[in-house]
């Protein structure tokens, strides 16, 4: 069965760059932190300009953490919860047809996933599925049976039955 | 999945544009009220000056901090409250008594106040050191505790900008609640004395 992702390999990787993301926002704050303190401490009675220079840094830091926080941050600590979620998950195994790539995406453990239509055949009935993947994978093919591995409807791996 | 993404900052930007806006309105404020916090007068750098009447023009404050020519003198504030009003008594006993150095008072005012137990007495040290001509006084059980600024027939320099009341007299009194009174007041701050340096400015 070709495997989409290496769910260990994944967790690692996301645990990696997320401690390093933590570390180059820790620098950024304190350089941040340290001009506005030395700007604050140094200034006199005439204080416009580092009052000034002060807010202006205060909105680039204050901006920054928002964007840090709603946006790479939150996404690879998603990520990662994802990815020890698949490590210690059961594996679903079944035979499904996949017909189509839905244009819209779906969101599922706070990340964006594409989503395969697919039927699933299961003894006398057939029925619609969606199939969620992080990447599309190009060697996937339609209109065929193949044998998946799931979690939670998220593709895992696949294998061409022929 | 893109960690860094235009895309995905746009998507999120709808939801957290709140964010932004509140940080520069909350950067503003939070720095505007540190750096004001610290760079506030010090109370040996200020002199507050309650006033018993209205005050039609309050540029005389930047006249007087150049003729005091004293640089530690930073700031002169002005407390205006009008007999007339109802909360005047209130006023000149927080404002008046408590946090001026400096007052001047109506006659009619005065006349239901214990002068020594809220001014400083006049001594010779002060007639002498701090005054450069001869005074009128308020004398309250015969000891001098204010001086007289203004009389029916006396005019004041202060009176193209304090609309006093022509039919009465005007004195003007030291705090003895003032830390600007060198160690004559309540306060023992021997090095601050401008209260009494802006007298002999206020007077004339």
């Amino acid at each position: 069965m070709k495997e989409i992702f290496d769910s260990t390999a994944q967790y690692l990787e996301s645990k990696k760059k997320l401690r390093q993301l933590i570390v180059y926002y820790f620098v950024f704050s304190f350089v941040i932190l340290g001009a506005l303190l030395t700007f604050f401490l140094i200034s006199n009675d005439n204080y416009l300009l580092p009052l000034i220079i002060n807010i202006v840094l205060t909105i680039i830091f204050a901006w920054g953490s928002i964007y840090f926080f709603t946006n790479p941050f939150k996404i690879l600590y998603s990520m990662n919860t994802f990815f020890r979620d698949l490590d210690y998950s059961n594996f679903l195994e079944s035979e499904v047809v996949i017909l189509s790539v839905q244009k819209r995406k779906a969101f599922k453990y706070g990340l964006e996933f594409f989503v395969y239509e697919a039927l699933e055949k299961s003894e006398n009935t057939t029925h619609q599925r969606n199939l969620y993947v992080l990447e599309l994978d190009e060697n996937i093919v339609f209109n065929k049976t193949i044998k998946i591995k799931t979690i939670g409807n998220i593709l895992v791996a696949y294998e061409d039955t022929k | 999945m893109k960690i860094f993404s235009w895309q995905n900052f746009k998507k999120r930007l709808a939801y957290d544009w709140i964010y932004y806006v509140l940080s520069i309105v909350l950067s503003i404020v939070l720095w505007r009220g540190a750096f004001g916090l610290l760079h506030r007068y010090k109370f040996y750098e200020k002199i507050e000056l309650f006033i018993a009447a209205n005050i039609v023009n309050d540029s005389f404050n930047e006249e007087i901090i150049l003729q005091v020519n004293d640089p530690s003198l930073k700031s002169f504030e002005l407390n205006q409250a009008l007999p007339s009003d109802s909360a005047f008594a209130s006023k000149l006993q927080y404002v008046g008594y408590q946090y001026s150095d400096l007052l001047i008072l109506s006659e009619s005012v005065i006349s239901n106040i214990a002068c020594d137990e809220v001014f400083l007495l006049i001594d010779q040290e002060i007639k002498e050191s701090y005054l450069e001509k001869e005074e009128e006084y308020f004398l309250f059980e015969e000891e001098s505790y204010g001086f007289l600024l203004r009389d029916v027939n006396k005019s004041s320099w202060l009176d193209e900008y304090i609309n006093f009341d022509i039919s009465e007299k005007y004195y003007l009194f030291v705090s003895g609640a003032s830390q600007n009174i060198s160690n004559k007041g309540n306060y023992q701050t021997p090095e601050y004395d401008l209260a009494l340096k802006c007298l002999k400015v206020l007077l004339g």
